[in-house]
């Protein structure tokens, strides 16, 4: 296909957008936001709804719901470790939210990000191990590897898309498949570790060098307060995701190119005829959207871990799908679900140590989240769109 | 006979062919259902595996007639939350599959600790007798079964006026409703009828083709099956033929064997060949006119 030229970089905002802004008044702005709230809320109150009912059907006993409430709160949040572990797991999530909602935006739902993420795993776990330089090279080089790996997973539901109109969803998901398969190969074959120890092989790369590697962040917080053990698993990666959020954001909302991208998403018959390319902004938004995915897993290989393992790729993909419909593709909305499942995650540890209800329960909740939120808010976006209509009405 | 013709057409290959139709053809017509009536079920992937579970459940409860049973009324049950996501709530049918195929991720592994105490297995559960096809040696009850389905579902479709009047609710809502179809009724029919296929597609993979249920078992079959309904032009006999082709390759990977190709890619064929099946043929098919719009009856909109 021929090159599209760069994404303009226009920071300033679209003509007249701060104006209107400005315009609404600050009661009305205030309401909107509660409305917005209300959605997630409600779809949170359910979900606890559900979960109490599964243990009482499970375990016939209030005893156990009062225990498993109080694991969540107490383990889930004021054990030692629980802060640091939050943090560390909601970084691949924020990732994979962003890498999902970056494609929702243009109205492409991108379900290979977990193939994505894997071959991005795999190419940096080859540039880490396989180069050596000093860390200020190596150490890009390493995430680029990863971003390019996504990228090229990406490249090719995007091009069947463009060029044959077949549809993102089914071939992304062929995608997760193939990519599986490549990984078993090379993790066993041309890229295994050639000197294991111990009787199971495991199925990983040979240990990355050093200079490739992105220090723990558990220094820094004891610095400032904090008692967390020395292998928690937070890495300066979280501060690159918070990064990464504010910088979707800004594209997605102060741009021309995030502007783009939202005409695609939300009206794709007006985007040709406001110049809008859009078999480019497809390939764009695709491509992103795997670069974003190529650096789910690097916090487990080149982080918390220094080798790429089998056992990185752990579904990461499919809980950002969940990720960006409760954050509403927004990049705080983002952070905050993600924020929420990894204190589910962590929560339900506390469930498996202190009660004996499955701990699975809160894989029951995150399920139900996500059903209800989606029906929770398209029943607050025709809400709202009844009050606005209602408000025109009352205006003309 | 060169040793390659024995894997690609002996046959052993014909009759693991044939096992692995079954449950492809059966979520296959399912999805025909769904998108002739003009819902877009990306979640029957989450029906099957919902179907493996319940099929496996119910075979250990009650034998295997009602784990097949269990397996449908499963499918049926998790179809229900889509069509009042999509059809009451008017949802996005993509979004609300989506949760779906996530909601399959997490709750089977809950479902089996509670049953089995262990997350990823259940114990061997009771199939049907088997029956011998000749050439085709010792198969399933539920193949002869499938192929009834299929002239069933065909007759139904094209031959009935529930069918007529199904088909009319995806291709043009507002001429339907105009004439006094309830395309909201025969949407929610086409769901439900759905869901049952596909809950009788992870019935078979458990009960009948496995005998028993692991995790993973359903491998994204239920997304080769939205692929056969396009190749297949959206028709029960058309998905046949696709469906005969995804089974096919799905032997291969156990019957094929290359030096030069390392078995992992071989494990992978049958996604490749969705693949390129989908870069071939999606331009030149023509699905059901308003599948995946929301309808709502006597809105301008």
């Amino acid at each position: 296909m021929k090159v599209e030229e760069k994404p303009t970089p226009q920071p300033e905002p679209e003509p007249g957008f701060e104006e209107v802004a400005a315009r609404v008044p600050w009661g009305q702005r205030l309401r909107g936001w509660g409305i917005q709230l209300l959605a997630p809320a409600v779809s949170l109150l359910i979900a606890a709804v559900i979960g109490v009912l599964v243990i009482l059907i499970v375990q016939q006993s209030w005893g156990d719901v009062a225990d498993v409430a109080g694991a969540m709160w107490s383990y889930g949040l004021f054990n030692r470790n629980s802060v640091a572990f939050i943090l560390g797991r909601a970084t691949p999530l924020i990732f994979a939210g962003l890498a999902v909602a970056i494609a929702f935006k243009a109205g492409l739902f991108n379900i290979g990000v977990e193939g994505q993420y894997a071959i991005g795993a795999l190419a940096a776990g080859y540039v880490g191990y396989q180069l050596s330089a000093p860390t200020a090279l190596h150490l890009p080089l390493t995430i680029l590897a990863g971003m390019a790996g996504g990228v090229l997973w990406a490249a090719v539901p995007a091009l069947l898309k463009v060029y044959r109109g077949a549809h993102e969803v089914i071939s992304t998901i062929m995608m997760n498949f193939v990519a599986n398969a490549v990984l078993l190969y090379l993790l066993s074959d041309l890229m295994k570790d050639p000197n294991q120890q111990g009787g199971i092989a495991q199925q990983q790369t040979p240990p990355i060098e050093p200079t490739a590697q992105v220090g723990s962040m558990v220094p820094f917080f004891n610095s400032i307060g904090f008692d967390f053990r020395g292998s928690a698993p937070v890495t300066w990666f979280f501060v690159l995701a918070i990064v990464a959020a504010i910088l979707y954001s800004l594209t997605v909302r102060r741009t021309r190119f995030g502007f783009e991208l939202r005409v695609l998403g939300t009206n794709p018959r007006a985007a040709e005829p406001s110049g809008i390319r859009s078999n480019a902004m497809i390939m764009k938004a695709m491509l992103l959207s795997g670069a974003i995915a190529g650096l789910v897993a690097l916090q487990d290989v080149i982080g918390i871990d220094d080798r790429m393992k089998l056992d990185y790729i752990r579904g990461y993909g499919f809980t950002g799908i969940a990720i960006a419909l409760l954050g509403r593709n927004s990049g705080l909305g983002i952070v905050a679900a993600a924020l929420l499942f990894s204190f589910l995650d962590r929560a339900s540890s506390g469930i498996g140590l202190n009660t004996d209800v499955p701990k699975e329960v809160t894989s029951i909740m995150q399920a139900v989240i996500i059903l209800t939120i989606v029906i929770a808010y398209e029943v607050v976006r025709r809400m709202t769109a009844r009050r606005q209509l209602r408000e025109q009405h009352e205006r003309a | 006979m060169p040793e390659i013709l024995v894997q690609l057409f002996g046959l052993a290959t014909i009759a693991s062919a044939i096992r692995a139709f079954v449950p492809l053809y059966l979520a296959t017509l399912g999805g025909v259902f769904n998108e002739r009536s003009g819902i877009v079920n990306i979640g029957i992937d989450g029906m099957m595996i919902f179907g493996t579970w319940f099929g496996a459940w119910g075979a250990l409860q009650w034998g295997p007639v009602a784990g097949l049973l269990t397996a449908v009324a499963a499918g049926v049950a998790v179809a229900a939350i889509h069509g009042m996501a999509t059809i009451t709530f008017r949802v996005d049918h993509i979004v609300s599959g989506v949760a779906i195929n996530i909601l399959a991720i997490g709750m089977p592994r809950f479902l089996s600790i509670v049953a089995y105490g262990q997350g990823t297995q259940s114990p061997q559960v009771p199939s049907l007798p088997k029956i011998d096809l000749p050439g085709l040696g010792e198969q399933s009850i539920m193949v002869p079964v499938t192929v009834l389905l299929g002239f069933g579902a065909w007759f139904v479709l094209t031959r009935t006026i529930f069918g007529l009047r199904l088909r009319s609710a995806g291709e043009n809502p507002r001429a339907a409703e105009s004439l006094g179809v309830r395309v909201r009724g025969q949407r929610w029919a086409g769901v439900l009828i759905s869901g049952g296929f596909a809950g009788l597609a992870g019935g078979y993979l458990s009960i009948e083709l496995v005998g028993l249920y692991r995790e993973g078992m359903n491998q994204g079959r239920g997304f080769i099956a939205l692929a056969a309904l396009i190749l297949g032009n959206w028709s029960p006999i058309g998905a046949a033929f696709a469906c005969l082709l995804f089974a096919w390759t799905e032997a291969l990977t156990v019957f094929l064997r290359v030096d030069w190709i390392n078995n992992a890619f071989i494990q992978s064929l049958p996604y490749i060949v969705t693949l390129v099946v989908l870069a071939l043929f999606f331009r030149r098919v023509r699905p059901p006119k308003a599948v995946g719009q929301a309808y709502e009856a006597g809105s301008p909109v």
